[in-house]
């Protein structure tokens, strides 16, 4: 048996609705691992874990400690979701002075705050499980990649080939701010597939051509602003230096 | 053509025609959705008849985006694989336009000429082709370029001359389709057809401005220009979205994965489209062949208008402008063309 | 028969090469040129394209560095476990140009998997050649290949061994491939065969031609990402040619005119 734990940090805690979101597929997953840690499904919880699942990403000293101990107690750590992997929505806190942004709070500031970052910013992680929430199909295939011990991969190409493979009329052609060509694709290109445009919730990928990207909006008569605040939304930490490009433009 | 094979068929006849075809074949013909298509039709009402081609070509009927090669399952001693391959109706294939029968010729040749895929072979195999004329182009068409819109093989072409399709009989096949429904048609008739082709290829090239009809003379031309300046401005403005691979009638890559059980005891191998312009296409274990994204575009233009020529002795590009309406970049093969060969 | 599909075969020997190579002996009777290949499939784990680096009319060798998910999951199997076979596929070897000439076999790493039933047939037929030199190259003395076999090879052969890094009890040269060249006592009248890592066949190319060699005459055998084995998925497809099926042996001259230069030639002549 694979012991495992689901790990949450400030998030929504909506990876680890996910990960119940398995269901019937749970079930089978159970027959190889054992749930040692899953905060929001059982009440007794334990340490250590061969792997650790850890969604959201820290903002008080306080999360930072509790990730620093959950790598030291796990033999892999997984990244579940964007928050962990990317910084996600808490990133945004980022584009904002630290005065503003504690606003929010009134007069009760949250103790000692850090800026939110990718959980890779503070320990080493094994594997990414990039989305908000993260796809079950990926996660299955990492399940499956740990107990037949091979590898996982990410996926290295756009939500748009997902989406191209699915034979979809193309949103941008409709007008629609899709953020399909600059998003890592895994998802099967669901927003989409739906008629919804991509936000970019997976965040970005190697191989994106992001001044092509913001090329093809601008032509399409989307703003600069619009644009800014879509490639803010989950990826502000790893686009930081395109979003600050895209301002001088 | 001798004026025996031409026929015409009053318009009202269609309907009743194309339900006596849906009673003996698997019969496929342009379905308007969000993109219009080629999909199986089970009655004649379905049918829409377009001005012009479909967003979606044939290829999916024959090469879907994903297809099942086999599955194993895990047994005492050893593996038991299954072929997925199934025998595949006869198919008929209704409102074909001139660029899309000349891409399946083309198609063939990479997936049943020197090289068989068996898949493909199943599927493709006994299909009727009834084919259209169009009755004006998109803006982004250019068929012209490569001989215009009649290709050389169909088994039965349909032409609009008003209360009237013409009908001309290219087979053994499309003969015997043609019932007593049919009248002979006559000089007149044969004569507005001409007239209607010609109107319309008029109109085609006056937006197309480019003529690649001597085909070694242009592959050549492009050939040459591996080091052109215009693939590092392509590379700044193409997305590597794969769009205009997945488009395209006659692209042909796929990508093979293999699928399996949580504990790997029983699974699948699959083959699922591919694209050229991706970063992961040409990667081994060792080395990147084609990292760079200029790279990538240039090998796609190539591997339509150099490498085809040089091994098939023909364009893998049949001027049906799909790559260029679905490109959200705008990329215009036009313009690239216009370019390598001015 | 449908060619995407796998004959299922059993490993019948394992024999460790080297820290992370090993060779497996499976059981077919599949009939090859010295420089085909096959599609490996390791059921689960996926397939990948592998050299045949021996066998006898009832078995094959595969010489198999663990590198992805399929060369992995076959250097954990043992005698008895079964794995899927496609093949062979490829043009192979021209060896038979070099008889009653000179033959020069050039290797790299792992490089010289493919090159070992060329070796072989010369051991077997060597009176059918003149000169025959082997030059072998690896980074390390242990990650030499068939080290087992050097001495028999020796005896009918120039074998010229380098390392790039030497290690205790190593008396041979050191250095890259290149510069052992000058040590081959043949030039006119030469076939040369070579297959190693991109880098190396580069420079030893550009050198060989300048030590006289014709570029007509020397034979590279090309690596890609061959998935279908049939010249149709597209993966391996360089400058007009699918490297599975036109190669992935090709005359160096041919290689450079491709329209897409192979960045295993990359700068030679230029």
């Amino acid at each position: 048996m694979i012991s495992i734990g689901i790990f949450s940090l400030s998030c929504c805690e909506g990876c680890s609705v996910q990960f119940l979101n398995l269901e019937g597929k749970l079930l089978e997953v159970l027959k190889y691992y054992n749930i040692e840690n899953f905060r929001l499904a059982k009440e007794l919880n334990s340490l250590p874990v061969d792997i650790a699942f850890v969604e959201g990403t820290p903002t008080t000293a306080e999360e930072v400690k509790k990730l620093l101990k959950i790598r030291r107690d796990s033999n892999v750590l997984v990244a579940l979701g964007t928050c962990a992997a990317t910084g996600g929505v808490p990133g945004l806190v980022n584009t904002m002075s630290k005065r503003e942004a504690m606003k929010v709070y009134d007069s009760n500031p949250p103790y000692m705050p850090v800026d939110p970052k990718p959980i890779d910013y503070y320990v080493p992680v094994e594997h990414k499980l990039y989305g908000c929430p993260f796809s079950k199909d990926e996660l299955m295939e990492l399940i499956t990649a740990v107990i037949m011990n091979k590898s996982f991969k990410n996926r290295e190409s756009s939500v748009c080939v997902e989406c191209a493979l699915r034979e979809n009329a193309c949103l941008l052609d409709k007008g629609e701010l899709c953020m399909g060509p600059v998003t890592r694709a895994g998802c099967r290109a669901l927003c989409p597939s739906n008629g919804a445009p991509c936000r970019g919730c997976r965040g970005p990928y190697e191989d994106a051509n992001y001044k092509a990207h913001i090329r093809t909006l601008m032509d399409m008569g989307i703003t600069r602003e619009e644009i800014i605040e879509a490639y803010s939304m989950f990826s502000y930490e790893p686009l930081k230096e395109v979003i600050a490009w895209l301002k001088e433009q | 053509m001798m004026t025996n094979y031409v026929f015409k068929l009053p318009k009202n006849r269609i309907y009743e025609f194309l339900n006596s075809l849906i009673a003996e074949y698997t019969v496929y013909a342009p379905v308007e959705g969000e993109t219009s298509r080629f999909e199986r039709i089970t009655d004649a009402c379905e049918v829409q008849f377009l001005p012009n081609r479909t967003d979606r070509s044939l290829k999916s009927i024959f090469f879907p985006p994903e297809e099942e090669f086999f599955k194993w399952k895990k047994e005492k001693d050893g593996y038991v694989v299954t072929d997925s391959l199934k025998p595949s109706p006869k198919k008929l294939i209704f409102g074909v336009r001139g660029c899309d029968v000349r891409a399946l010729d083309i198609l063939d040749r990479y997936m049943m000429g020197e090289f068989s895929d068996p898949y493909y072979k199943e599927r493709r195999k006994n299909t009727v082709i009834i084919g259209m004329t169009c009755d004006y182009p998109r803006s982004s068409c250019f068929c012209t370029a490569f001989g215009g819109m009649i290709p050389h093989h169909y088994d039965l072409w349909f032409t609009d001359i008003g209360a009237y399709y013409l009908v001309e009989v290219g087979s053994d096949t499309g003969m015997k389709l043609i019932d007593s429904q049919f009248q002979k048609a006559t000089e007149q008739d044969i004569k507005r057809k001409n007239q209607r082709i010609e109107k319309v290829e008029l109109e085609i090239e006056k937006q197309t401005k480019i003529n690649l009809c001597e085909t070694k003379h242009c592959s050549q031309k492009i050939k040459t220009s591996v080091e052109h300046p215009m693939w590092k401005e392509l590379a700044e403005i193409c997305l590597a979205c794969g769009k205009c691979n997945f488009i395209c009638p006659t692209c042909h890559c796929f990508d093979v994965i293999d699928t399996t059980n949580l504990d790997g005891s029983e699974g699948a191998r699959m083959r699922r489209w591919d694209s050229c312009h991706l970063y992961e296409y040409a990667k081994t274990s060792a080395e990147n062949f084609r990292k760079e994204r200029h790279a990538r575009v240039r090998y796609r233009v190539f591997d339509k208008f150099v490498f085809p020529v040089m091994r098939y002795s023909t364009y893998a590009c049949t001027g049906c402008g799909r790559c260029t309406d679905i490109c959200p970049a705008g990329i215009d093969i036009r313009e690239i063309l216009r370019e390598m060969i001015a | 028969m449908n060619p995407y599909i796998p004959n299922t075969a059993k490993i019948t020997e394992i024999k460790d090469e080297t820290p992370d190579t090993k060779t497996f002996t499976i059981e077919t009777n599949m009939q090859f040129r010295p420089g085909q290949f096959v599609e490996l499939s390791v059921f689960g784990y996926g397939e990948a394209p592998i050299s045949i680096s021996g066998g006898d009319g009832n078995s094959i060798d595969l010489t198999i560095r663990a590198v992805g998910n399929v060369t992995n999951k076959i250097h954990e199997m043992q005698p008895g476990d079964v794995v899927g076979l496609r093949g062979p596929f490829g043009n192979g070897w021209p060896y038979e140009k070099a008889k009653k000439k000179n033959l020069l076999i050039v290797a790299g790493g792992i490089g010289l998997a493919p090159l070992r039933p060329v070796v072989e047939y010369v051991m077997q037929h060597r009176a059918e050649f003149e000169d025959v030199t082997l030059l072998y190259g690896a980074r390390k003395p242990s990650l030499m290949l068939f080290k087992y076999r050097f001495d028999e090879w020796a005896k009918k052969m120039d074998l010229l061994l380098t390392v790039d890094e030497p290690e205790p009890g190593w008396t041979g040269h050191v250095g890259v491939v290149t510069t052992l060249c000058d040590k081959i006592r043949h030039v006119a009248n030469t076939i040369t065969l070579m297959c190693g890592p991109p880098v190396m066949m580069k420079y030893v190319s550009m050198l060989l031609i300048e030590l006289g060699f014709p570029p007509s005459e020397m034979y590279l055998s090309l690596e890609r990402n061959m998935k279908c084995g049939i010249g149709i998925c597209g993966h391996c497809a360089v400058g007009g040619v699918y490297v599975c099926r036109d190669g992935p042996v090709f005359p160096l001259h041919k290689a450079l005119r491709f329209v897409e230069k192979p960045h295993e030639v990359q700068g030679v002549l230029d």
